[in-house]
């Protein structure tokens, strides 16, 4: 065996594992894909557990003493309500 | 017959080896060890489609609240899904869900697609799918699931109109888009009552369908040419057509997914991918009637590809007489094998080994690149040495030749 007999034997051997692993990691991506879809939107995945929410009793808070709000002049007040979005324009 | 004539064949009968050499015995045997594994390989593919089909079922009711969000209940009426919500009985309607399955590429897309009592589309979600990883891949990177939220039943939903479509997975795109506007509007013909005109599909024949049919026209008379000249400049000419147009351009060669999807019956809307229909309706034709391989010889892309290197680095038809025989057998097993497990798991797109995205589209896995990688260094010294010792496509145009000559010499036989 020659040389170059030797160097397509490894060029075939190396190919044929190649194609075994494209195959494999073929079927391996497309069974990951089951399930995919808009779930990334709403959060909900196959055979997730939902988060419980948690709940508070709101009877057994303790009472908050009564103050009344006032502005104490350490901050500017707000003067106008945050944009809804309009797009601005620079000159 | 004339005197030359006669005298032809009498040196030829005297050169034929005798029916008792041992060269005829030798190629005799090799003639019935291809019948026996071609026999054998037909059964096992056979076997292989029917685990496939018997494999092919699943229970999506646990998945339906995925799609309908809110969902608490959820009852299967009627081949479709009905979701309902409420404290503490549930019993407000929030959506209906169904199935619907669309051919992409390689194979089914199948989803689950959920609207509200309004015919909004409020989830999808992929219940079983056999298109080619790459393109999946691409749908999912590009968010496309994500456009058809909010859309309704009475919206076109159609790449180009209220969706985008996904460069590099145009037909796997154009598939998810088909079988949500199929199942939105059944929902909304079905449940929730609306009255929907019917559509026509357009049929698409574009720039594909008339390249592919030029070049089989091309093929068809360079075949015939007898001039050397004409024939060797018409292959270049198709060749390099191929390889930019069918390659680079549409990214719409053949492979071996196109046979197994054939094989399992998921065939696309032939209005959306009449190129699908010409493609193979073309090679097989061919194949059937004449014996010859239309493609690979003529417009392959990868082909040429190769081709073009092979010019470069000085290429050689390298086929050492001591491997030849093993290395066809290998080739054959690595197409056979692929076929087999694409049928057996209904994976057609999964088992595509070839590296054609990945040169054409730049989309592939690891191992493929490395594959590209080693196939355009070896086409350097060697002369197409994917086509010759790796690609499934040749074995599988070989096969049907064979199949053909069975049925030549079995034809032959009933006539005398």
């Amino acid at each position: 065996m020659n040389a170059k007999q030797i160097g397509l034997l490894i060029f075939v051997g190396v190919c044929t594992v190649l194609v075994a692993a494209t195959v494999l990691a073929g079927i391996e991506e497309n069974r990951q894909a089951i399930g995919a879809g808009t779930e990334e939107r709403y959060s909900y995945s196959i055979g997730a557990t939902p988060t419980p929410v948690p709940t508070v009793d709101y009877s057994e808070l303790p009472e908050m003493p009564s103050v009344p709000a006032q502005y104490d002049g350490g901050m500017d007040p707000p003067t106008q309500t945050p944009d809804q979005g309009e797009d601005t324009i620079d000159t | 017959m004339s005197p030359a004539k006669a005298s032809g064949r009498v040196v030829a009968e005297i050169n034929a080896p005798r029916p008792d050499s041992p060269r005829v015995a030798a190629r005799q045997r090799e003639q019935r060890r291809t019948r026996i594994v071609t026999a054998v390989a037909f059964l096992v593919l056979v076997a292989a489609w029917f685990y496939g089909y018997l494999q092919s079922s699943s229970n999506l009711l646990p998945r339906v609240p995925n799609v309908l969000p809110g969902a608490t209940r959820v009852e299967h009426q009627g081949g479709i899904y009905v979701g309902y919500s409420g404290n503490p009985e549930p019993n407000e309607v929030v959506g209906y869900a169904g199935t619907s399955k669309s051919i992409g590429y390689a194979g089914p897309i199948e989803l689950l697609v959920g609207v509200d009592p309004a015919g909004t589309i409020v989830g999808v979600e992929v219940v079983k799918h056999r298109e080619t990883p790459s393109f999946f891949r691409l749908l999912k990177e590009e968010q496309f699931f994500e456009q058809l939220l909010g859309l309704s039943y009475i919206d076109p939903l159609r790449i180009g109109q209220d969706l985008d479509g996904v460069g590099g997975a145009t037909i796997s795109a154009e598939a998810v888009a088909a079988a949500v506007r199929e199942q939105a509007r059944a929902l909304a013909s079905g449940p929730i009552g609306a009255d929907l005109p019917r559509s026509n599909e357009p049929i698409r024949f574009g720039m594909p369908e008339v390249l592919l049919i030029g070049l089989y026209v091309a093929g068809y008379f360079g075949h015939r040419s007898r001039s050397r000249n004409a024939k060797v400049w018409i292959r270049r000419i198709t060749l390099i057509a191929g390889a930019i147009g069918l390659g680079f351009l549409f990214n719409k060669p053949l492979t071996i997914a196109n046979f197994i999807s054939l094989i399992s019956g998921y065939w696309p809307d032939w209005h959306t991918n009449l190129y699908w229909f010409l493609l193979l309706g073309g090679i097989l034709f061919v194949t059937s009637a004449q014996g010859k391989n239309p493609y690979c010889t003529w417009f392959c892309p990868f082909g040429a590809i190769q081709e073009g290197l092979g010019r470069i680095g000085g290429a050689k038809l390298y086929r050492p007489c001591a491997w030849h025989t093993r290395l066809q057998w290998l080739q054959r097993g690595l197409a056979f094998g692929a076929v087999a497990v694409g049928l057996a798991l209904r994976q057609p797109g999964a088992v595509s080994y070839e590296p054609f995205g990945t040169i054409f589209d730049f989309t592939g896995s690891t191992p493929q690149w490395i594959l590209l990688a080693l196939v355009v260094l070896a086409s350097l010294p060697i002369a197409r040495p994917f086509c010759n010792y790796l690609c499934p496509i040749s074995p599988i145009v070989d096969y049907i030749g064979e199949v053909r000559r069975w049925a030549k010499n079995l034809a032959d036989k009933v006539r005398r």
